[in-house]
């Protein structure tokens, strides 16, 4: 197996073992860069070697990896996310989860690609990392904060030289609820798979780095030539002056109404994320049928006031500052001035993503914006993943309307559709794990355990992993990816739409032409959709292996060309097709993962209800249904070499792609 | 001796991106809405400002600004 070394990697990784209070900094082999790049490709490749099959999620076997991204620093834009891998709680299989901030550069700055943590500590600890110092230190002074307490009192304790970068468990993390994530930034969050319990399991409550390490990049000049293309571009990209954020509902009607789907510039997409962030969806999406309403049975109809609430020029008004990730040109966040909000004692909150505010509005038929910024202030800073919370509220509402509970149950909550003060209550309770918050603080799977079988019918989740909020209904292949990706439930992988944005036809030959088709074409089960999700997917694990942003990714090909920047960085002079395979490489390698640890992958089902059966009977979706998704799975199981009955690779892909020789090599 | 030099951005194409503060060794640059300059871009509404105080003129933000949006100059 050959491989050149990536030169804009650190060629190391972080080992600590909190049980032993050891820890080792190890060499990574070249081949593993070379064959999966850095973030998530190095952190599957870790995991898959090192966490024994029958390894607890919150026991002291398995492993939880923090990592940065392959073009990470190099001076690449949008390339500053970072990863947490593991071996989820939520489902028992594979996790990931992937965030923004500015704490990938700060794990490089201190000399290494990624860290993995596995034991678990006897006291709650934090790891502490710079040029020359590498220690567990006692965190029993920020344990009981809330990540964006611990976050600031953990930099002020530890600045010398360098201002430190936090990434922190709030109290959900510590509390093991199975929907925390992992914060840094004041509260953005790598939220999926439940990975902040596998932190809170280790008694790791942060990671505290103060490294200034140069960061390096093989040819620096002609990097900055394509940033510089880039970030004239999307500086350019503006939306005029004036307060259109409310016709963007009208925009969403049209786009439920056409039958077809277009080709569509990518970077058209800037500059509505530019000026809105994620929330221009949520009008948009509530009209346009993409938006779940009343846990995935409503529509529009149900939430009248939604495009009004949601009109995303009203968030904009409220905006303190824009915010950006690291090396971000684009900034589709903010930090919001919520002073006077009726609830919160806080005074400013990062902008709710899309994805909260429809699992907090929409989903629960909840029309109080200030519930919502209050309770995404709440759950950033527990630590606590919105979609996941959104979802098993959804859920709660609907035993209670379906009276499969009572108010015996509730605490005295009388849990209605639209109830703000209810749902602002069971969300606290949620977050202290408090009488009937501690029965759902770990999700909707729990949740019918403990509730009874009969609710299961309102839990909508895959494997476990409650849904986020974009429709199958309206967009196939977002539902065929939340059952085909082995951490399920994720809508970053593709949507229909999105894979006309991308034109991955000009990356890789395999991939199918771009073209205006019939959204009921989408639906069949046909070899060349299979190659469409097969295109997508590949596409999505590079760009997590290059630490790159999903709005990176949906800019295309033409407005960025990954392997253009991959190539500048690494010093390779490698093309689509060999940067595909590492996709197709890093997705075999996580779904391996999951058939290691005795996960069935045909058990990924979507909740009869999210494929309409029964069929809504109002807006956008009324009467879709999606018979085929059995077929469809099958024939992308075919597409990646796996089994397609079963979704095992077979033992010629996994030789073919080398990974058994790459899980061969060790570090040293 | 050479004067010292400090970094001076030029906002025209900077894109408020964090990679200056970032890679400044001793943390002197930081983003704030102070070095908001009248008619640039709503959209990117802060900018880098140097502690000049603490500046050590390394040099180290302008290597590695991606739109070469920062210059070394001896100090007015
Ligand atoms: S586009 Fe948004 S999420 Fe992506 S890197 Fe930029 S600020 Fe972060
Ligand atoms: S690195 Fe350059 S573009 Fe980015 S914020 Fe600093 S000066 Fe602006
Ligand atoms: S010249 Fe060096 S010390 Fe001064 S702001 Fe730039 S990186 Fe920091």
């Amino acid at each position: 197996m050959g491989g050149v070394f990536m030169k804009s990697c650190m060629g190391y990784i972080l080992e600590v073992d909190l049980t032993k209070g050891e820890i080792k900094r190890t060499k990574v082999p070249d081949e593993v860069y070379y064959n999966v790049l850095s973030g998530k490709g190095l952190g599957v490749w870790y995991c898959l070697k090192n966490i024994p099959a029958d390894a607890d999620p919150l026991g002291p076997d398995n492993v939880l990896g923090i990592l940065s991204g392959a073009l990470t620093g190099t001076g690449a834009l949008l390339t500053g996310r970072w990863m947490l891998v593991g071996k989820s709680p939520l489902t028992g299989g594979w996790g990931d989860a992937n965030c923004g901030g500015t704490f990938s550069p700060a794990i490089k700055h201190c000399g290494v690609d990624g860290i993995f943590f596995k034991g678990i500590s006897e006291k709650p600890v934090y790891l502490y990392m710079d040029n020359k110092t590498c220690e567990l230190r006692d965190a029993s002074a920020y344990w009981g904060l809330d990540a964006v307490e611990a976050e600031e009192k953990l930099t002020a304790d530890n600045y010398t030289i360098k201002k430190p970068v936090v990434a922190v468990i709030g109290t959900a993390g510590e509390k093991k609820s199975l929907m925390a994530g992992v914060v840094n930034a004041g509260g953005r969050i790598a939220a999926r798979s439940g990975l902040g319990a596998v932190m809170g399991s280790k008694n790791l409550k942060a990671v505290v780095l103060a490294g200034n390490k140069p960061i390096p990049c093989a040819d620096k000049q002609a990097m900055k030539e394509l940033s510089k293309t880039l970030g004239a571009k999307i500086k350019g990209a503006s939306v005029p002056d004036l307060p259109i954020g409310r016709l963007i509902g009208l925009g969403g009607y049209a786009m439920g109404m056409a039958p077809f789907n277009f080709p569509l510039d990518g970077s058209m997409a800037n500059m509505l994320l530019k000026t809105w962030g994620t929330p221009m969806n949520t009008p948009m999406g509530s009209t346009s049928g993409d938006a779940p309403v009343k846990n995935w049975a409503g529509s529009r109809k149900d939430i009248p006031n939604a495009t009004k609430t949601f009109n995303p020029d009203v968030l904009m008004k409220k905006e303190y500052r824009k915010y950006h990730c690291y090396s971000c040109a684009l900034g589709c966040g903010s930090i919001l001035d919520i002073r006077g909000n009726k609830y919160s004692k806080y005074d400013y909150t990062h902008k709710p993503e899309y994805e909260t505010l429809n699992q907090l509005g929409n989903l629960l038929l909840n029309d109080d914006l200030d519930s919502i910024l209050y309770m995404n202030e709440l759950l950033n800073r527990a630590g606590l993943d919105s979609i996941s919370v959104g979802g098993t509220i959804a859920y709660a509402i609907e035993c209670f309307e379906n009276g499969l509970i009572d108010e015996s149950v509730t605490d005295g909550l009388h849990l209605t559709w639209g109830n703000t003060y209810a749902i602002l209550a069971l969300c606290q309770k949620i977050i202290d794990r408090e009488g009937f918050g501690d029965i759902l603080a770990d999700g909707t799977r729990k949740a019918v355990e403990r509730l009874g079988p009969e609710t299961a019918q309102y839990a909508i989740n895959v494997a476990g992993q409650e849904l986020p909020a974009h429709d199958p209904r309206n967009d196939t292949s977002v539902g065929l990816h939340y059952m085909l990706e082995p951490a399920p439930g994720k809508h970053t992988i593709a949507m229909d739409l999105m894979y006309n944005a991308m034109s991955l036809c000009d990356f890789v030959s395999w991939a199918p032409p771009v073209k205006v088709h019939h959204k009921r074409e989408d639906r069949e089960a046909t070899e060349q959709n299979a190659l469409m999700t097969k295109a997508n997917t590949c596409y999505s694990q590079l760009m997590d292996g290059m630490g790159a942003c999903l709005y990176l990714e949906m800019m295309g090909v033409h407005t960025s060309h990954p392997a253009e920047h991959i190539n500048a960085a690494s010093g390779w002079n490698r093309d689509g097709e060999d940067y595909m395979r590492i996709g197709e490489r890093i997705q075999t390698m996580r779904q391996q993962f999951n058939v290691k640890h005795g996960i069935n992958p045909t058990d990924f089902k979507l909740p009869p209800r999210v494929l309409g059966f029964p069929p809504l009977k109002e807006g956008a979706l009324k009467g879709v249904q999606l018979p085929n998704t059995d077929k469809q799975k099958s024939l992308h199981w075919k597409a990646f070499g796996w089994d397609p009955d079963t979704g095992v690779p077979l033992p010629e892909t996994l030789e073919k792609l080398g990974i058994n020789e790459l899980l061969e090599l060790e570090v040293s | 001796m050479a004067a010292k030099q400090y970094p001076v951005i030029n906002f025209e194409p900077c894109l408020s991106c964090q990679v200056c503060s970032d890679a400044c060794p001793i943390s002197c640059i930081e983003l704030t809405l102070n070095g908001k300059v009248a008619g640039f871009d709503k959209w990117n509404n802060f900018f880098p400002v140097v502690d000049k105080a603490k500046c050590t003129g390394c040099g180290r933000c302008c290597d590695a600004c991606p739109v070469e949006a920062i210059r070394m100059e001896a100090a007015s």
